[in-house]
C-alpha cells in the first residue's frame, strides 16, 4: 500500500512537471524581446551643407569642438574649419577666428586637424598635412598650362597648438626638441594628461626615434623633452584615462596571444610602457571615458560598451539600433558630463560619405510610446538590413524591430555556432516574426513549413503586383510554386562570349562546348583564369538538377556523363600561377610568360580567351561586358546538360515565418525593401522594375563625347557605350531564363569536391571518384525524403 | 498526517526516508536530464511540429521507416554491432581466460590489452587515417604481399575498418571485468569437478560459463552501448555522409537535427530507445535463466 502510494505520487509529480515543461515547447515568438529598461534616444544635429568630413573632436563640460574639412571649389586645397557645439542649445558656431597652419598663405595641400582638450578646459589642435606651391615668375609670359614647371614641394606641417575661444591661435608648441635634424618628420598623434605634459606619437629619420623610425615623446608645457618610448609599430593612438594619465592603444605581438590590440600605459620613470591592462576580448577601436567608465567601445558591430580596469566584464550601455542611430563608421564617441552619448557618424554611399552628429540621451523604455515588437533574426547584420531597420523604427509609429544577431554567438573555434543556436531556439519554438535568410538553410524551413509564401502578400499590396518586379527575378527564387523570400537587389551570374564564337543561342552542354574550344586552338586559355576546382563547382551549382532530382529522391552521379565532366574538369589547371600565367595539365605544363598586369580583359583583346565566366551586378558592368567583346554578346550560361547555365545571385532575403503574431507589420517592414524609392541608389541590380528600368534608361542614354568614358583594364582601352535597347533586351532575356537563384547545396558541394580531389590527385579514377559521390550524396538526398 | 508521520516513528521507515533524501538528488538529476527529456521527446515524436503542436499519432514514426536513408542507417547499426558486440565479447573472454593461466609475461599483455583505453578518440583517429589511407601502411603491406591496394573507408570493407578500431579499443575493459569475474569462481568447484574427471572444456561451460552469466551480460550491454559511441570516431574519419556501410543511425540523427527535422528525430530516439530496451530486457531474461542455479 505504502510502495503504492509513493509510486502514485512520483507519477503524478512527473507528469505535472512534464506538461509544465511541454507547455512551454509552444511558440514564444517575442517572448523575450521586450526592450530594455534604459534606451538611449537620438537627437541628430544639422551640419552645414558643405562638410564633407570630420577629423577631430574634443569636448568640455559645455562644449563639443570638431574639426572639419571639405575641398574648396577649385579643388585646389583642403579647407579646414573648426566648430563649436553648445550643449546647452544644441547651436553650432563655427570659430572664425580660426587660421589653419600654412607655410606659405597662398600654398596648396590638405591639411588633418585632430583635437583636445586639457585640464583646464583650453583647446588644442594637431595639425598635420602637406603643402606644394607654384611660384611662378612675374616675369612669365607662358600660358597657365605650363605653370607646372614651377612646382614647388613645400614639404610636411607638422604644429601643435593652443586656440583661444575664437579659434586664434594662442599658444604655439615647439616640436624642435623632436624634429631637430630631421629631413621628414611627421606626427601621427598626440594628447595631454592631467599635469599639463604633452604626449606625442612621431616618425622621423634622426637616432631619436630609434631602430624603426618611430616613438612616443612626453614633452612638458615648455616644450622640453621629458621621455622617449620606443615604439616598434609607429602607429597607434593615444588616450587619456580616467585617472589623467595617458596610455598608448596599439597592435603589438604576444607570446600567448599572437597579435591583438593593447592597451599600455605609459611610464614616464622608466620610459617605457608598462603592464597592459586587461581588456575584454575583441577590442578594436576604443574611445575615452569619463567618471563612469576609464573607456568605451564597441561591442560587434552595434554594441556600445563602457569597462573599468579590473572588472571582469564590460557594462553594455546600448545597442545602435536600439537607439535608432544608422550603421556607419563611428568617428568619435564621447560620454558627455551630462550623460549623453555624442558622437559623429560617417555613412558610406555610391556618392560618397556623409557625415551627420548625434547626441544620445538616456531616457527609460517606460517613458517612449508603446510600439508593438516585431522580431528580427539574421545570421549576420549588413549594413542595409541595420539601417533598414533603423529607419522603419524612426518612421512607425505603432511598431518597432528589435534585432537578434546570431553571429554574436559565433565563436574562433566555433563558426556555425550562431546556426546552432538558432536551430536551437527554432526547435525550441522561440521563432522570430522575420528571418534574414543570408546563410540559413531555406529550402528546409520552407519543408519544414517554417516560412509564409509572400505572394499572398504581395497580391493583397494596394502598391506592389508580381509585375511590379523584374521578370523572371522573383520566379527563380520560388520553391513549389510559393515565393517565401524577397531580396532588394540581385546579380546575374553566366558564361558569355562573342556570338560569331560562340554561337548566337544561349545554352549549350558540355560536348558543345568543348566542340567550340576545339575549334579555337589559339585561344590557349579559352575560360581564362578558370582553375579545375572552379570548373566543377560551377558545373555542379549551376546544373546540379540534371544530378538531383530533389522531387523524386534520385540521384545520377553514377552516369557517364559526370564521370566525363570529371575528366573534363581535369584538363584545367589545379592552380594559376598569375606571376607566369603557367597552365598545368596533368604533369606538362605549358609556360605562357605574359607582361605583367595582364588580365583577362588582355587576353580576350589578344583572341587567347573566347568567353568568361562572369557576375554582372550593374549596368555599367554590363556596359563593360559588351565593350569587351566588340559591343556584341550571349549570354550563354555555364555549359550545363540543362543548357540553362545562368543563374541569379540574391543578395540577402528576407522571410515572414509562420510563427509571426503580426504577419501584416512583418509585412509593412518587408515592403520598404522593394519600393523604386528604396532601390534607385542600391547596389547591383534592383528588383524593382521600375528602378531597375530607370537604371536600364541611364544606361541607354546619350554620353559625352570625352574620355571619361574610357576606362584602361589591363593595358587595354575599353570604351563604355550607351547600351542599345537591343543589347538590354538581350540581358533581360538571359534574366528571364535563369532557372533558379544560386543557393548552392554546400553539403553536396562539399562531397563532390572531397571525391573530385581524390581523382585529381590520382588516387582513382573519375568512375571511382562517381560511385563515392553517388554514395554519399544519395544518403544525403535520402535523408530529406 | 498523523497517521502518514506515525508510520516514520520505527526505525526501518526512518531509515527508508532518509535513503530517500540520500537518493533525492541523483533522483532529480536523473528526471531533470534524462526522464524528462524523454517524455518532451516522446511528445515531439506524436506532433506535426512545436509551432503547431497538432497530434499526428504514429505518422512521423511511419515516415521515418519509409525513409530509405534511416532504414539504411538501422541497416548498418545492426550489422555492426551483430558483428562487433560478439567479437568484442568472446575475444575478450578468451583472452582473459589466456591471462588467467599461466604464461609467461602476464603483466606486460594486460598493460598491452589496455593501453588503447588511454589514448584520445583524436588521436585514435589519426592513427587508423595513417593505417587505412590508400597509400597507408595497410595497403603498403598487402603490396607487398602481392595484392592490390583497397580504398578502405570508401569500399564495402570500411566496416571491417570500424570494428577492428572497435575491438582494439574496447578488448582491454571487457578483458578486466572478465578477469575479475574469473577470478571470483569457487576453487573448490574447479578442483572438484577436475577430480572427477571433467575436461576443461567441461568446466568451462558446466562451472565457469554460469559464473560469467553477470559479468557477460553486462559486457554485452556495455559492448553493445559502445557500438553506438563508435559513431564518434567514425565521425571524425568520415565526416557528416560516409560511403555506404559506415552511415549509422547517430549520423542520420545528427543530420536531421541541422535541417530541424525534429519530429524524425524524435521518432527515431523513441524507436532506438525501444528496441535497446527490448534487447537488454531479452538479455536479462536470458541471464536469469541460464544464471539462476548459481550460487548466490
Amino acid at each position: 500500500m505504502k510502495k503504492g502510494f509513493v509510486r502514485i505520487c512520483a507519477f503524478f509529480a512527473l507528469a505535472v512537471v512534464m506538461m509544465a515543461l511541454v507547455s512551454a515547447c509552444r511558440n514564444e515568438s517575442g517572448s523575450d524581446n521586450a526592450m530594455p529598461e534604459f534606451v538611449y534616444v537620438p537627437e541628430v544635429v544639422s551640419l552645414p551643407s558643405e562638410i564633407e568630413e570630420i577629423t577631430g573632436v574634443a569636448a568640455t563640460d559645455d562644449t563639443v569642438f570638431f574639426a572639419t574639412s571639405h575641398w574648396s571649389e577649385d579643388g585646389g586645397i583642403r579647407v579646414v574649419q573648426l566648430f563649436a557645439l553648445d550643449l546647452a542649445t544644441n547651436e553650432i558656431s563655427e570659430l572664425t577666428g580660426y587660421s589653419p597652419h600654412k607655410p606659405l598663405p597662398d600654398a596648396r595641400g590638405w591639411l588633418q586637424v585632430s583635437m583636445t582638450v586639457d585640464n583646464e578646459g583650453n583647446l588644442w589642435v594637431l595639425e598635420t598635412g602637406n603643402f606644394w606651391h607654384i611660384n611662378v615668375p612675374e616675369d612669365f609670359e607662358g600660358g597657365e598650362d605650363e605653370h607646372y614647371q614651377f612646382f614647388e614641394d613645400l614639404g610636411n606641417v607638422n604644429s601643435i597648438r593652443k586656440l583661444d575661444s575664437s579659434g586664434a591661435e594662442a599658444t604655439l608648441l615647439s616640436l624642435d626638441a623632436i624634429s631637430q635634424g630631421t629631413q621628414w618628420f611627421n606626427v601621427i598623434s598626440f594628447e595631454i594628461d592631467s599635469s599639463g605634459n604633452f604626449y606625442v606619437i612621431a616618425m622621423g629619420d634622426t637616432p631619436l626615434f630609434g631602430d624603426h623610425g618611430s616613438a612616443i615623446f612626453v614633452l612638458d608645457e615648455s616644450a622640453n623633452l621629458l621621455s622617449t618610448i620606443p615604439s616598434e609599430e609607429g602607429w597607434g593612438q593615444l588616450l587619456r584615462i580616467a585617472d589623467g594619465s595617458v596610455a598608448h592603444f596599439g597592435w603589438f605581438f604576444d607570446s600567448e596571444f599572437g597579435g591583438r590590440q593593447m592597451l599600455h600605459p605609459i611610464d614616464l620613470q622608466t620610459q617605457s610602457f608598462g603592464d597592459a591592462f586587461e581588456l575584454p576580448a575583441n577590442i578594436w577601436t576604443i574611445f575615452p571615458g569619463n567618471e563612469d567608465f576609464d573607456l568605451l567601445f564597441m561591442e560587434g558591430n552595434t554594441d556600445l560598451a563602457g569597462f573599468n580596469f579590473g572588472d571582469e566584464e564590460p557594462e553594455f550601455l546600448l545597442n545602435w539600433i536600439d537607439s535608432d542611430v544608422l550603421a556607419g563608421s563611428f568617428n568619435n564617441i564621447t560620454l558627455l558630463p551630462d550623460g549623453r552619448i555624442f558622437t559623429a557618424l560617417q555613412q558610406w554611399g555610391r556618392d560618397g560619405s556623409t557625415f551627420e552628429i548625434i547626441l544620445l540621451t538616456r531616457t527609460r523604455s517606460a517613458d517612449l510610446p508603446e510600439r508593438s515588437i516585431i522580431t528580427l533574426a539574421a545570421l549576420w547584420l549588413d549594413t542595409n538590413l541595420q539601417n533598414a531597420i533603423v529607419e522603419f523604427n524612426r518612421t512607425s509609429t505603432t511598431h518597432r524591430i528589435r534585432v537578434t544577431d546570431y553571429s554574436q554567438f559565433n565563436t574562433s573555434d566555433d563558426a556555425g555556432a550562431g546556426l546552432t543556436r538558432l536551430t536551437t531556439d527554432l526547435i525550441a519554438g522561440i521563432v522570430p516574426d522575420i528571418l534574414s535568410i543570408q546563410g540559413l538553410p531555406v529550402r528546409q524551413y520552407v519543408a519544414r513549413g517554417l516560412l509564409l509564401d509572400l505572394y499572398e502578400f504581395i497580391d493583397a499590396d494596394p502598391e506592389f503586383s508580381r509585375n511590379s518586379f523584374v521578370e523572371g527575378v522573383f520566379e527563380a527564387a520560388e520553391m513549389d510554386g510559393g515565393l517565401y523570400y524577397v531580396f532588394s537587389s540581385f546579380n546575374l551570374s553566366t558564361l558569355i562570349g562573342h556570338p560569331s564564337v560562340l554561337g548566337s543561342q544561349p545554352g549549350w552542354n558540355i560536348d558543345e562546348f568543348t566542340s567550340v574550344i576545339a575549334a579555337h586552338p589559339n585561344a590557349d586559355m579559352p575560360l581564362g583564369n578558370f582553375t579545375r576546382s572552379q570548373f566543377l563547382t560551377e558545373s555542379i551549382t549551376l546544373g546540379i538538377d540534371q544530378y538531383v532530382d530533389w522531387a523524386t529522391g534520385e540521384v545520377r552521379f553514377d552516369t557517364g556523363e559526370f564521370a566525363s565532366l570529371l575528366e573534363f574538369a581535369a584538363t584545367f589547371p589545379e592552380e594559376f600561377d598569375h606571376a607566369m600565367h603557367r597552365r598545368t595539365v596533368s604533369e606538362a605544363a605549358i609556360a605562357i610568360p605574359m607582361p605583367e598586369g595582364d588580365g583577362e580583359t588582355s587576353l580576350i583583346a589578344q583572341g587567347r580567351q573566347i568567353m568568361t565566366q562572369t557576375s554582372i551586378w550593374d549596368f555599367q558592368t554590363l556596359q563593360m561586358n559588351f565593350a569587351s567583346f566588340g559591343g556584341e554578346l550571349v549570354f550563354k550560361g555555364f555549359p550545363t546538360e540543362g543548357r540553362n547555365g545562368h543563374s541569379i545571385r540574391a543578395n540577402g532575403g528576407l522571410a515572414i515565418t509562420t510563427g509571426a503574431s503580426d504577419r501584416d507589420a512583418a509585412w509593412s517592414f518587408l515592403r520598404t525593401f522593394l519600393s523604386e524609392s528604396s532601390q534607385r541608389d542600391i547596389w547591383d541590380f534592383p528588383t524593382n522594375r521600375a528602378a531597375f528600368d530607370a537604371g536600364a534608361a541611364e544606361a541607354m542614354a546619350p554620353v559625352p563625347e570625352d574620355f571619361s568614358h574610357v576606362w584602361w583594364v589591363d593595358g587595354v582601352a575599353v570604351e563604355l557605350r550607351p547600351l542599345t535597347q537591343a543589347q538590354m533586351d538581350l540581358f533581360i532575356e538571359a534574366i528571364r531564363l535563369a532557372p533558379g537563384v544560386a543557393g548552392w547545396d554546400q553539403v553536396i558541394l562539399d562531397i563532390v569536391t572531397e571525391g573530385a580531389d581524390d581523382f585529381f590527385s590520382g588516387r582513382g579514377s573519375a568512375q571511382d571518384a562517381a560511385r563515392v559521390i553517388q554514395s554519399r550524396v544519395s544518403i544525403y538526398v535520402a535523408e530529406q525524403s | 498526517m498523523k497517521e502518514l508521520l506515525g508510520r516514520f516513528d520505527n526505525y526501518r521507515s526512518r531509515d527508508r526516508l532518509s535513503g530517500y533524501i540520500w537518493l533525492a538528488p541523483s533522483l532529480l538529476g536523473v528526471s531533470v536530464f534524462y526522464v524528462i527529456p524523454f517524455f518532451i521527446i516522446t511528445y515531439y515524436s506524436v506532433i506535426d511540429s512545436p509551432l503547431h503542436g497538432n497530434f499526428v499519432f504514429l505518422d512521423n514514426f511511419i515516415s521515418l521507416i519509409d525513409n530509405s536513408a534511416f532504414r539504411l542507417a538501422a541497416r548498418n547499426t545492426f550489422s555492426f554491432s551483430m558483428r562487433a558486440v560478439p567479437l568484442a565479447v568472446i575475444l575478450s573472454l578468451l583472452i582473459a581466460l589466456m591471462l588467467e593461466s599461466r604464461i609467461p609475461l602476464k603483466s606486460q599483455f594486460r598493460t598491452f590489452f589496455l593501453s588503447p583505453m588511454l589514448v584520445p578518440v583524436a588521436s585514435i583517429v589519426l592513427i587508423w587515417q595513417v593505417l587505412f589511407h590508400p597509400n597507408g601502411a595497410v595497403n603498403e603491406l598487402l603490396m607487398i604481399l602481392g595484392w592490390a591496394g583497397i580504398d578502405w573507408m570508401q569500399s564495402e570493407h570500411n566496416q571491417l575498418v570500424v570494428v577492428i578500431l572497435f575491438l582494439w579499443k574496447n578488448l582491454g575493459f571487457n578483458m578486466i571485468l572478465f578477469m575479475a569475474s574469473l577470478s571470483n569462481i569457487p576453487r573448490e568447484l574447479l578442483e572438484t569437478a577436475e577430480v572427477e574427471g571433467a575436461g576443461a572444456i567441461q568446466k568451462f561451460f558446466a562451472i565457469k560459463i554460469r559464473y560469467l552469466s553477470p559479468t557477460l551480460l553486462f559486457v554485452t550491454i556495455f559492448s553493445l552501448i559502445n557500438s553506438f559511441r563508435i559513431f564518434r570516431e567514425v565521425y571524425l574519419l568520415t565526416g557528416d555522409y560516409p560511403y555506404d556501410g559506415l552511415y549509422f543511425i547517430q549520423h542520420f540523427m545528427n543530420n536531421i537535427f541541422r535541417r530541424l527535422d525534429y519530429q524524425r528525430l524524435a521518432a527515431a530516439a523513441v524507436l532506438m530507445a525501444i528496441v535497446m530496451v527490448i534487447i537488454i530486457a531479452t538479455l536479462f531474461i536470458a541471464e536469469h535463466r541460464f544464471g539462476k542455479d548459481v550460487e548466490g
